[in-house]
């Protein structure tokens, strides 16, 4: 990940009759072009920078829109209980950022430097908590270490409501993340220098110490400000078996949805914006120095067999994945069991969802269909977006500004998002409003809330293409559309398939961004999950959870098919 | 080579220029940000003829072919394409066909559907175009390869096809950016002659980018010399390595010995203790001045000198490079601190004199062959 070569700007004339020549020299094709970011951009201002004024400004007024100032804020900061929240969520930040970077750096390390066995499996299990929302694993630490958990001894009276849950439940959440991070960190790394380490006799912890550490410690730097973001700004696991513990997450949703106090709903989001943002900052900048120190040739590093670290690697990997598997098993488990924990038999009453929640099942149609609008729709705007920053040949003060604009949303948390888009777009005088409570404006939520991502995705398959295709392409004077199409688009259907089912997954499984926003007609699966777990019918919020799983699954296995079917029809051409 | 369809038939190669060259470049400079890329690029290209940019990198060789393509416009100045003037006018509006370094081959394309690219979209029938393909695959020796993809196609052969692309419209003019140095020393070689055999055949104005002297020397009508933006010299491939008209240029084209010193008189230098007789190419410097006298290996005379009445001077041979066809000998100056004369000598005549490691002999360096510059610190390796 690295900004896009926009060194043009520098070469952008200076203003005057000859800028004014050219531009009207400009081919239809080129007013295509600036139509194009023109209307991107615009949609990303709208439903980005917009909502998240609206948001700053609400926390400057009353409830009756007046200005008051910094009384809020004042306000948050002397009510020991919501300030107390900012070090309640500090310090499970930190902690669990802690505990998954050190477990998932060893993950990573067993499956990237070992000779161990199973190694892909292993990483194919590390990545199924992707594909559950984050009130999954809640749920399922309730059934193993609640009131009547199956090995709630485990605790030694501790209660599992609490930091302890929370953090148990982020750290499922979040590993394959961190993991991955780590993987990439650990892959990219120069043979050589083990190589000469080992022809001078250095001692194996010196190596770990002195090589392998010092080349992954972007990597790791970069997966612990994930982690901290990620569990700071996540919503669903608080919310399940946080108990009385209180944090930021939580406490919005309590102001905003329990009291309907919004300027304080938008302080109590200004608030935790500030570590997402800087954390975010922290890790732009890691990563910028991350692609530094790749830039070199390196040779290819293969692990030897090494029987002490190679059994030791194996063991901890398998503990790792009991601890992963279980957990989905044991939500499984309970959806499955009849009458918890009387009637261990197994039956499908819980996904009777229909009987506990009158929106049960349409809930999860509602579910599909918005996770299908944003795969397509999102996978096209941000396609065209990224072919524009990458390779769009006019106007590159625009289009610098637009890959900005477009970084943004990695920043935002999910539920800050949300708020804002509940202050942007409920004001009546607002015209956007029609969207208000429709399946629309979750749709636009989740594709802005997850745009980042895809974007930086999208961009580096786009930079792998020549660049001198739009050259090639205007000599021949065939319009960039064209060329787009016929070549860019091919080439990136790799790239467009892997977002699509990223930001389908996503769509599936988020909750803090849409939570705030949907009606009773565009309930979402997820929601359900959590108004149920709310309401007590916590088997039945196990049982649509895994709806979620399965269906996560699903696409999963069909974008690994799709796959498998390009490679083959494409080998003529993909190398 | 395939004859080439009535259609596509150019007037041959002009011999006389006519009043308005084929290409106009009037004073172009380009700047990125601060950094002067080009500096009032002034240079006419005439119909038919091909000629090459040539400079090391970064002199801004593919900046200027890029602005006469229209891919990224000139900061000032202007062009003129047949007269018209075509300054601001995008790439889609000017004529010409363009290869690049890369190939940039369409990967997800056959052979025949990258050369149909440009064709497809103007609306020719289909039969039209099947035919034009293999006109086309045949002008560049790649017939039957009409259904492979690019990554099935070995680099000449990539580099074919994408010429085979540009010239499918039958641009007036092809601009060639490096087309041959991404590919080994001996399918360069073979590219350059049919490369060169095509351009002519076809009759069509060629630019080509490049920074391999040899190729320049070899496939040009003209070379332009570039050097930091700017041109510093335009010529027939001869006139360019015969008549350099700078230290830069000399030591850019092909191997030459630089001697410092001081003009003594008029036509006359001293290079430390030797005095070099000059012929009239010195006569515009003066007693005094700084200049650097040079001639290349291949003009150091040992036969017959007799005939030179000046500039006979003994030199012991340091060392001797065996180059096959020939050897380089490194040769001391005596009466010279630190210098070296370096000479080519053929086989022959280095068993004729039995010329040896530590040996002693005499050399001529013949007025008609020197150069004289004034010294600006180009050329050689300044110690
Ligand atoms: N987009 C750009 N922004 C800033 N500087 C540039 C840009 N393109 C080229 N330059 C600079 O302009 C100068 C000339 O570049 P150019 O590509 O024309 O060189 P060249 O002669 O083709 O060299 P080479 O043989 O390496 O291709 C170089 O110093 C280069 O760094
Ligand atoms: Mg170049």
């Amino acid at each position: 990940m690295s900004a896009p070569d926009i060194s043009g700007a520098t070469g952008l004339e200076p203003p005057g009759s000859k800028a004014l020549r050219r531009l009207r020299a400009l081919k239809a094709e080129s007013w295509i072009m600036l139509a194009g970011i023109l209307a991107i951009f615009a949609a990303l201002l709208a439903f980005l920078a917009l909502p998240l004024y609206a948001l700053l400004k609400k926390s400057v007024e009353d409830d009756k829109g007046e200005f008051v100032g910094l009384i809020n804020f004042q306000e948050y900061f002397s009510s020991a209980g919501l300030v107390n929240s900012i070090s309640n969520s500090l310090t499970i930040a930190f902690l669990t950022m802690i505990i998954s970077c050190t477990l998932a750096f060893t993950f990573a390390y067993g499956l990237t430097r070992t000779c161990m066995p199973f190694k892909r499996m292993f990483r194919a299990i590390a990545t199924i908590p992707i594909l559950a929302p984050s009130l999954l694993p809640a749920i399922s630490l309730v059934y193993l270490f609640g009131n009547q958990g199956v090995i709630k001894g485990l605790l030694f009276g501790e209660s599992i409501y609490g930091p302890i849950g929370i953090m148990i439940a982020m750290v499922f959440y979040i590993f394959p993340h961190v993991m991955m991070i780590m993987v990439t960190a650990l892959s990219t790394t120069d043979a050589r220098l083990y190589e000469a380490a080992d022809a001078l006799g250095t001692r194996p912890m010196r190596v770990f110490f002195t090589i392998t550490i010092p080349g992954a410690i972007y990597g790791i730097v970069s997966a612990a400000v994930v982690a901290f973001t990620l569990t700071i700004t996540d919503f669903g696991v608080p919310k399940v078996i946080g108990g009385q513990y209180n944090v930021l997450a939580t406490d919005i949703y309590k102001q905003v949805v329990g009291q309907q106090n919004f300027s304080m709903g938008a302080v109590v989001g200004l608030v935790l914006l500030i570590p997402a943002a800087f954390s975010f900052m922290i890790d732009r900048h890691v990563q910028k120095k991350q692609v530094a120190l790749l830039s070199a040739r390196a040779v290819p590093f293969h692990p030897k067999p090494h029987k002490l670290r190679d059994a030791g690697l194996l063991a901890f990997c398998i503990l790792m994945s009991v601890f992963l598997i279980g957990i989905l098993g044991m939500a499984a488990f309970a959806s499955l069991a009849t009458f918890w924990p009387y009637d261990l038999s197994l039956s499908l009453v819980h996904y009777d969802f229909d009987k506990v929640d009158p929106n049960g099942w349409s809930s999860f149609y509602n579910s599909l269909k918005m996770a299908g609008f944003t795969a397509v729709i999102g996978v096209t705007i941000i396609f065209l977006g990224a072919y524009m920053v990458e390779k769009g040949q006019n106007f590159p003060k625009l289009r610098g500004l637009f890959h900005m604009l477009a970084i943004v949303p990695m920043a935002v948390p999910g539920l800050v998002l949300g708020l804002a888009y509940v202050f942007f777009f409920s004001r009546p005088e607002n015209p956007l409003s029609v969207f208000y409570s429709t399946m629309a404006i979750l749709v636009v939520c989740t594709i802005v809330h997850f745009y980042t991502v895809s974007h930086l995705t999208m961009l580096t398959a786009l930079k792998q293409i020549d660049k001198e295709f739009e050259s090639v392409s205007s000599s021949l004077k065939v319009p960039f559309y064209r060329t787009m199409f016929r070549v860019h688009v091919p080439i990136c259907l790799p790239a467009i398939s892997e977002v699509m089912m990223y930001l389908f997954v996503n769509a599936m499984t988020t909750v803090s961004a849409v939570v705030f926003l949907y009606s009773p007609d565009t309930k979402l699966a997820a929601i359900t999950v959590l108004n149920l777990d709310d309401v007590g019918d916590t088997a039945e919020a196990a049982a649509m959870s895994m709806v979620i799983v399965a269906t996560s699954i699903t696409v999963r296995v069909a974008h690994g098919l799709l796959m498998r079917g390009l490679n083959a029809r494409h080998s003529a051409w993909r190398e | 080579m395939a004859l080439w369809g009535g259609a596509m038939a150019r007037t041959s190669k002009a011999k006389s220029p006519p009043e308005r060259a084929f290409l106009e470049i009037r004073d172009v400079s380009k700047k990125f940000g601060d950094f002067t890329a080009l500096t009032d690029i002034t240079l006419d290209i005439v119909e038919g003829e091909l000629i090459c940019f040539l400079g090391p990198s970064g002199c801004g060789k593919t900046t200027l072919l890029r602005a006469i393509a229209g891919l990224d416009y000139q900061t000032t100045g202007r062009i003129y394409q047949k007269g018209r003037d075509i300054s601001d006018a995008p790439p889609a509006d000017r004529d010409f066909g363009i290869v690049f370094q890369s190939y940039a081959l369409f990967p997800n394309m056959t052979v025949a559907k990258n050369i149909a690219y440009g064709l497809v979209n103007r609306r020719i029938d289909r039969k039209a175009i099947a035919g034009r393909v293999q006109e086309l695959l045949e002008l560049v020796g790649m017939p039957g390869s009409d259904d492979k993809f690019p990554a099935a196609l070995s680099g000449g052969q990539q580099q074919r096809v994408a010429l085979a692309r540009a010239l499918a419209t039958s641009p007036g003019m092809l601009l060639l950016d490096e087309p041959l140095s991404a590919l080994d020393a001996k399918v360069r070689e073979q590219l350059r002659h049919e490369l060169k055999d095509l351009q002519r055949s076809l009759g069509i104005t060629t630019v080509m980018v490049t920074h391999d002297q040899e190729e320049a020397l070899s496939m040009a009508d003209r070379i332009v010399v570039m050097s930091d933006g700017r041109i510093a010299q335009v010529g027939t491939p001869m006139e360019i390595y015969r008549n350099p008209a700078s230290a830069y240029v000399a030591d850019f084209i092909g191997s030459m010995n630089f001697l410092r010193g001081k003009m003594v008189a008029a036509r006359q230098v001293q290079v430390g203790r030797l005095k070099i007789a000059l012929d009239g190419a010195a006569k515009q410097f003066a007693k005094g001045d700084d200049v650097v006298v040079c001639i290349r290996p291949e003009d150091v005379a040992v036969r017959d000198l007799g005939k030179f009445k000046v500039n006979n001077f003994a030199m012991s041979i340091r060392d001797v490079e065996f180059l096959g066809s020939f050897c380089r000998v490194i040769l001391d100056v005596e009466g010279v601190k630190d210098a070296e004369l370096t000479a080519d000598f053929s086989i022959n005549l280095m068993r004729d004199f039995n010329l040896v490691r530590g040996g002693k002999l005499k050399v001529a360096l013949p007025r008609r062959r020197l150069q004289v510059f004034r010294d600006d610190g180009q050329g050689g390796d300044r110690k």
